[in-house]
């Protein structure tokens, strides 16, 4: 039985289980960790598959490929399945450890993050346009509620400009879809690809590229269209801020992966398109550095980090080699773990001390020393000191950027690589640091849940570092199946349709007499 | 050498059998990460204090136990080796391996970590985070350890950063004190500002090794890199990065300041970590990489020049020094800057028999003295409780053990003969009078800098050795005591090595054994004696102890002069503006620009960067649209169309009713489902008319609690202008893209022979193109299917279904509908939530954030779009029209029983369940608006809920049924049912999945109807 939807399908289904017994908080409790428990097995096991006979492909309602939606789920897409369960995981230990405070999970908390999930399994593995439209619609959705959900007065305010963005991105999303089928006939995207190539990559796909771009990198917030993100997100209630900063804009990088390795390959675009994503890409990291180093609140500072994490990832993009992208998929899958597990910890300063203001909680290494631990060893696996699993990453790109040639987006990625180091301290000097705090309010921090999420997640990271021999040839496969691209149309489409990629295009067969 | 130590090599391939001692090597670099795990998890449990001490100590002793096992007693290097990959692709590699100097470090780290570990049981305060001081001690020890045993040189960088986290962690350790935090993160910015550089000159050396054609996998092994250095020698920008890692580190010149600042920390650790090893890691790896690129002049000039300029500036800001400690941190940098020196002077030797390979006798004298010195002022501090030479004075009659031995250190520091410092300045000496180069600023520049520094060297060391102990007191409050044994013991120890000169003969042969033999000729040796025959460097040694002295006896008048000079620390000071002011203000400015708090302001940007972008690929490509090619009626259309949304436009822009401006808003809506009908797709105009319908209802409900009137804005002008272009740009953007589309000469083509294009293909398998009916489709669709050849499986199948719209929506792509009523319904929710938490009592947590929110919102807040008049109420408003009322009694029921049709006829017939669901909320809706709200209020909100994830269940459910029967998720199933006289009813399985997604309409509408009417 295929079961690529199963992820899709599961918390789905969970959700709207949840949403029925919505007076019963037991209840969702054990339907939100059934899934919790289950999605980390069931993604393990289609990675297995994957990894072991190919892309896997379902194509729904029975219909012929492409001309139905078909579900697609390569190597880059199953790993981030997993990594994304392994968080979503730890998202729910934190909520029912009581890491997010009282109160926190009541009115719909557990089934709109399930939708959430299932969202990102969605996008992570569909392969048709419009379908990730919708799953992207859906995830709007859910993060949007989620991001209002409580009561705080910048709430809503933030969240409104957060969905107006992010909702004027999906308009562009659905017009540069349809655009899509105006213009090559198909939403496919592996069609799509075939198309564009036997099309002999006209500037129409050209432009239909740029939109893309703009589209998915307004998600995965690179400069300068990532206004979305570091003022709406210290907003969203504790947990679910570490679920969104881990995974969200982790599902933009992976449609850029996917749609510009299968339909637009950057070598079309022209000259500019590269050092184009360069500068974006240095940018991105810079200027979202920058902003983390200039803040003094403990979520606001990790929210910029987001940003300038997401450069190192464009900067993948850029260089397009298999081994740049490998390094890519292992930053995205080490960000979705150390990035969260450092939200954890800064959702429990703002749960138990209702301030985040680095200058007014000192000394936190008195009261819970063991968060300290935790949140020292995320810290630096996110500035990517080794042997941290974010080391790799920065050390990879290092080396393929001086392979390729771009010497000034290395320079930006080691000089981001040191402010990145210098925020965290700045975080560990102030909050963690300094005088102990007196007093019954300024208790230790240490939930049971804080804890064993936070920990959790760091001791993930740490065996994906510990593992990284393991993992990188795969990443690195699932780096050259991308730029192949055969494999995943083969897989969708038949290998009559995956050797037109090697052939000429329609013009050329026309012009033949 | 002992039994251990036998020869086992990885590509020997008996070696597998030898495991016990090939383990030992991984076991040497684990055993202090054990004990320091060990501390980490046992400081949870109720221990006695003394209990990390112990721990220490016994780690420390296994571990110079096994090295002593590997090694010999009397060490020599080793060829035990260890060998695993680890990630192959980046030329990372778990290889360790025993060579001259990787054991002389180890015994180093080693040997005085014991010693410093046990004057710190005596010397801290066991009250004193005992657990993370001595946890985070052994910690650093194993990553000490761990960079002079790896043989892979990404492995070294690994534990290079691991010894850059646990120096900033000891150096905070009394971290309620500002400048310890200070300190501490100063150093850990430049070490790690210098790590980067080393990972980015490791990663363009390993670009360099695989250019050359040397495997990845093995291209950053220490051995692979000298056997192949020919080939990289010449890489100036790899030796340029390698060397600011090694400078930071070391604390060479610019890069000096932090060192000093490091001696917030508690005295133990900057005898071990800031005087005898960590600092001691970048002149390491001068060492590794010296015989790479020690035959460049760069060479000479980068390494020398730092060195010497370092030892000069160390040398001075040691004679200012009034702290004891501080002045040892200066000293320390000064002595660094020798050390360094000594490298750059190797220039050009590789392969000669001259002094370089002493090196390690240069560092270890330097260890020792300096560690015992370290200790020393520690126990004076202990002891009087300053450190302040100019409080102090006669402590020789109260301290007389620690006096000898502060003055025995001193001595072998200034290089006084008999010490072992005198014959490793003596090394320095020589080397420094020998410089292979011609370039006279280098030749006699860097020998006379070197000199002159030495001034500075002897003076400093008189000042730690007299100015203490000798003299009158000069604070009477200071009462001192000698220190404690357990404190004397270690630095006796190291003291009496030092001044035993004539140790020195016998130091040779261990030194000669861990000699690289590959770059230095060791035939014809250079004799180590504890004193040579009067010569030039005799000389020059006299005369430094004699300017030394001078300048020792002036040495408060430099001071006073200095003082009147202004800035005492222009490094450190400039390090700390520029990083707590200077890059803050500038990124605060740069971030600004992007993330402003404007929400106009962000979309302006991004749509802006986003169409531009598309007209500037647009304007660069010879693509033109094609207008010739739309139809007269086409064109028509499109003008009337244009010539009323300008109308509307001008409303919109000019009216200050807010409900005008909607009404006229509307039409837009319009003109889109009047397009959906001109291209034949009436299930999409009516959608699209409903949809308007519900959302004005929606907005008129929103409006009722607004302001009728907005007061404009003060935007300046040029904002106005750009706006307006912005939005220009995105409207003509996308309409040359339509028309793009439309002209498109692909869409049709076929991917591969035979395959239909998809809207071919949608039409043909709802059975006919709409409007023709027909009974039995099904052969001809066999038939159709047939002639085209179209790959849709065996038997042919159909969507059951001749609305084409429908069977897309609930079959074709069945998924995509499957989400976006999922969308719907959370939609729904959201709003449900949203009303809510409006009423509900805020939380504890709310409340603080909104404290803070308060107090920001007074503060700037450009967005409100809308002023906050109070409500005018528009007459319209005034109650509940009669003529409304009277209608809707009737209305709706008729309303819901068309939807029923709608819902029944969908699959072939224009309708369906969305469209359905639309129509009874339109309905309930309009019972809403036109009664007084108790009529309706025996509807329950909460009851609506369940809607929503009833009809997912529903939609979701059809799909898996197909599942369980063996086939993909939402396979479609149909059959026709004969009843008899009442003609044939058409079952499909999509007609329970739009039953959902009725449901979910349904509830979602009235979710936000119920709530806007409960408001």
């Amino acid at each position: 039985m295929n079961l690529i939807l199963a992820p899709v399908i599961l918390p789905l289904l969970a959700a709207m289980l949840a949403v029925v017994l919505r007076s019963n908080l037991k209840a969702q409790r054990v339907i939100s960790g059934l899934v919790a428990i289950a999605l980390p097995i069931l993604s393990w096991v289609l990675f297995d598959t994957v990894r072991n006979s190919g892309v896997q492909v379902l194509r729904v309602g029975d219909w012929p490929a492409t001309l139905g939606i078909v579900f697609a789920l390569d190597l880059m897409g199953s790993l981030f399945v997993f990594f994304g369960a392994i968080t979503f995981l730890a998202t729910w230990l934190f909520l029912v450890g009581g890491g997010a405070g009282e109160d926190s999970e009541t009115n719909l908390l557990h089934p709109m993050m399930l939708v959430l999930v299932g969202a990102v399994n969605w996008a992570f593995s569909t392969g048709d346009l419009f379908n990730l439209f919708v799953s992207f619609e859906i995830l709007l959705i859910a993060s949007y509620v989620l991001l209002i959900h409580g009561n705080g007065a910048g709430q809503v305010r933030e969240g409104f400009k957060f969905v107006v963005l992010n909702f004027t991105a999906g308009m562009i999303f659905l017009a540069t879809a349809g655009l899509a089928y105006g213009l090559f006939g198909t939403l496919n995207m592996a069609e799509l690809g075939v198309r564009i190539h036997l099309a002999n990559y006209p500037p129409e796909a050209v432009v239909l590229g740029v939109l893309f771009f703009c589209v998915f990198g307004m998600k995965a917030a690179i400069f300068p269209l990532f206004a979305w993100l570091p003022d709406s997100y210290p907003k969203a209630p504790p947990g679910v801020l570490a679920y969104f900063s881990g995974i969200l804009t982790k599902v933009g990088i992976y449609s850029l992966y996917r749609l510009f390795s299968l339909c637009f390959p950057p070598a079309f675009f022209g000259e500019w398109f590269q050092p184009t994503l360069l500068v974006i890409a240095g940018l991105t990291m810079f200027i979202g550095v920058m902003g983390a180093f200039s803040q003094y609140s403990f979520r606001r500072i990790l929210s910029f980090h987001i940003i300038s994490q997401i450069g190192y990832m464009i900067f993948g993009l850029a260089i397009y080699t298999p081994l740049a992208l490998a390094f890519g998929i292992f930053y995205v899958v080490h960000n979705m773990l150390v990035k969260s597990a450092l939200l954890l910890v800064s959702d429990s300063v703002i749960v138990n001390r209702g301030t985040d203001d680095l200058k007014k909680v000192t000394g936190l290494i008195h009261v819970s020393p063991g968060l300290a631990l935790i949140f020292l060893a995320a810290a630096l696996s996110l500035a990517g000191i080794p042997p941290l699993s974010g080391f790799y990453g920065k050390f990879g790109f290092a080396w393929e950027g001086f392979n390729e040639g771009h010497y000034l987006t290395v320079f930006f990625a080691v000089l981001t690589g040191l402010f990145t180091l210098a925020s965290m301290v700045k975080i560990w000097r102030y909050s963690f640091w300094g005088e102990k705090q007196e007093g019954p309010e300024n208790g230790p921090l240490s939930r049971k849940g804080v804890i064993f999420a936070a920990g959790f997640l760091t001791s993930a990271a740490l065996v994906l570092a510990a593992t990284g021999g393991w993992f990188m040839p795969i990443m690195k496969q699932a780096g050259e199946e991308l730029l192949d691209r055969r494999p995943y149309v083969q897989a969708v489409m038949g290998s009559d349709a995956a050797a037109l990629l090697d052939g000429p295009g329609w013009q050329e067969v026309a012009q033949k007499p | 050498m002992n039994c251990w130590s036998e020869t086992i090599l990885r590509n020997d391939p008996t070696a597998r059998s030898h495991l016990p001692q090939l383990a030992m090597l991984p076991l040497l670099l684990a055993i202090p990460f054990i004990g320091a795990a060990l501390c980490a998890a046992l400081s949870f449990a109720n221990l006695s204090r003394r209990t990390p001490w112990i721990i220490t100590m016994v780690t420390t002793v296994a571990g110079l136990a096994v090295l002593a096992n590997l090694t010999g007693v009397l060490p020599g290097p080793s060829d035990v080796e260890f060998f695993r990959p680890w990630v192959a692709e980046i030329g990372l590699n778990f290889s360790l391996w025993l060579d001259g100097p990787a054991v002389f470090f180890a015994w180093l780290v080693l040997g005085l970590g014991a010693l410093i570990f046990f004057y710190a049981g005596f010397y801290m305060d066991p009250g004193d985070s005992p657990w993370r001081f001595f946890g985070t001690m052994l910690f650093f020890m194993g990553s000490m350890l761990g960079v002079v045993l790896s043989k892979n040189a990404l492995l070294m960088f690994v534990f290079w950063e691991l010894t850059s986290i646990s120096s900033f962690i000891l150096i905070g350790h009394w971290h309620e004190k500002e400048g310890a935090r200070r300190g501490a993160v100063r150093a850990l910015v430049v070490t790690a500002a210098g790590g980067l550089c080393l990972l980015a000159g490791l990663a363009l050396l390993l670009f360099k090794m695989h250019d050359a054609g040397i495997p990845i996998a093995s291209a950053l092994e220490w051995d692979v890199l000298w056997a192949n250095r020919a080939m990289i020698s010449g890489e100036f920008w790899v030796m340029v990065l390698l060397l600011i890692g090694a400078f930071t580190k070391s604390a060479q010149f610019p890069f000096h300041f932090w060192l000093p600042g490091a001696m917030e920390a508690p005295t133990p650790v900057s005898a071990f970590l800031h005087a005898a090893t960590m600092v001691k890691a970048g002149i390491y790896l001068l060492g590794r990489i010296y015989p790479i690129f020690s035959s460049e002049v760069t060479w000479l000039a980068i390494v020398g020049g730092a060195g010497v300029l370092t030892m000069l500036i160390g040398g001075f800001m040691a004679i200012l020094s009034h702290d004891l400690k501080q002045l040892l941190a200066h000293s320390t940098v000064s002595q660094l800057g020798l050390l360094t020196a000594y490298y750059g002077f190797g220039h050009g030797q590789v392969g000669t028999d001259h002094l370089l390979k002493m090196d390690l006798l240069l560092i270890g004298s330097h260890a020792f003295f300096k560690g015992a010195l370290f200790m020393l002022v520690g126990v004076i501090d202990h002891a009087t409780h300053t450190r302040d030479w100019t409080k102090l004075g006669g402590l020789i009659k109260s301290m007389p053990v620690t006096g000898v031995l502060v003055i025995l250190g001193c001595a072998s520091m200034a290089g006084l003969p008999l010490t072992f410092g005198f014959v490793a300045k003596e090394l320095f000496l020589h080397q420094a009078l020998h410089l292979e180069t011609d370039i006279p600023v280098l030749k006699y520049g860097l020998p006379a800098i070197a000199i002159v520094a030495s001034f500075f060297t002897a003076a400093y060391c008189y000042r730690a050795a007299i100015s203490p102990f000798f003299g009158k007191p000069r604070d009477s409050h200071i009462h001192a005591h000698e220190g404690g044994i357990g404190l004397l013991i270690s630095p006796a120890i190291l003291i009496l090595l030092c001044v035993a000169g004539m140790w020195v003969p016998l130091l040779e042969k261990p030194f000669s054994a861990l000699i690289n033999a590959e770059f230095y000729d060791t035939k014809t040796g250079f004799h180590l004696a504890f004193f040579h025959h009067v010569d030039m460097l005799l000389a020059v040694a006299a005369l430094i102890f004699g300017a030394g002295l001078v300048i020792f006896f002036y040495g408060r008048k430099i001071e006073r002069l200095y003082a009147g000079a202004g800035n005492p620390a222009p490094f450190r000071g400039s390090f700390d503006v520029g990083f707590d002011k200077w890059i803050p203000a500038f990124a605060k400015k740069t971030v600004h620009i992007v993330q402003s708090q404007s929400l106009a302001w962000n979309l302006t940007l991004a749509l802006g960067v986003i169409f531009g972008a598309v007209i500037f690929v647009l304007a660069s490509t010879d693509v033109r649209p094609v207008v010739t090619l739309l139809s007269f009626e086409l064109k028509l259309m499109m003008v009337s169309v244009f010539i009323m949304s300008l109308i509307c436009l001008y409303v919109v822009l000019t009216h200050p009713v807010l409900l005008y401006r909607l009404i006229a808003m509307s039409p837009i809506g319009l003109f889109v489902s009047l397009t959906f009908l001109v291209y034949k797709a009436p299930d999409l105009a009516l959608t699209q008319l409903l949809v308007e319908v519900v959302t004005l209802v929606v907005f008129l409900l929103l409006l009722w609690r607004l302001p009728q009137r907005t007061v404009r804005q003060g935007t300046p002008l040029p904002m106005t202008v750009l706006r307006g272009a912005v939005a220009v740009a995105v409207g003509v953007s996308f309409g040359l893209l339509s028309l793009l589309a439309y002209a498109s000469p692909w869409r049709e083509q076929s991917t591969l022979p035979g395959w239909p294009s998809t809207h071919e293909y949608y039409l043909t398998n709802t059975k006919y193109p709409m409007g023709a009916h027909s009974a039995d489709g099904g052969a001809a669709l066999a038939a159709a299917a047939a002639q085209n050849g179209y790959p849709m499986g065996e038997p042919a199948r159909s969507g059951g279904g001749y609305n084409a719209v429908n069977v897309i929506l609930v079959d074709f792509r069945g998924i995509d509908t499957m989400g976006e009523i999922l969308v719907l319904g959370m939609a729904g929710m959201g709003v449900f939530l949203m009303m809510t938490f409006h009423r509900r009592r805020p939380s504890a947590l709310s409340i603080k954030q909104s404290r803070d929110q308060v107090a920001r919102l007074q503060g700037n807040d450009d967005s409100p779009i809308l002023t906050t008049n109070p409500v005018i109420k528009h007459p319209m408003w005034a109650g509940p029209s009669l003529i409304l009322a009277q209608t809707t009694r009737l209305l709706p029921p008729a309303m819901f029983v068309f939807a029923a049709v709608l819902y029944w006829t969908g699959h072939n017939e224009p309708g369906g369940g969305f469209i359905a669901g639309l129509m009874v909320s339109v309905g309930i809706a309009l019972y809403f608006l036109a009664f007084s709200p108790k009529r309706v209020s025996e509807l329950h909100t909460d009851k609506y809920l369940s809607l929503i994830p009833a009809g997912m269940a529903i939609a979701i459910g059809t799909g898996l049924v197909a599942v369980v029967l063996g086939h993909p998720f939402l396979t479609s199933a149909f059959k026709y049912i004969k009843l008899g006289p009442l003609g044939t009813l058409g079952l499909a399985s999509p007609a329970a999945f739009d039953l959902g997604v009725f449901l979910v309409v349904v509830g979602m509408a009235m979710l936000i109807i119920e709530k806007f009417r409960k408001e």
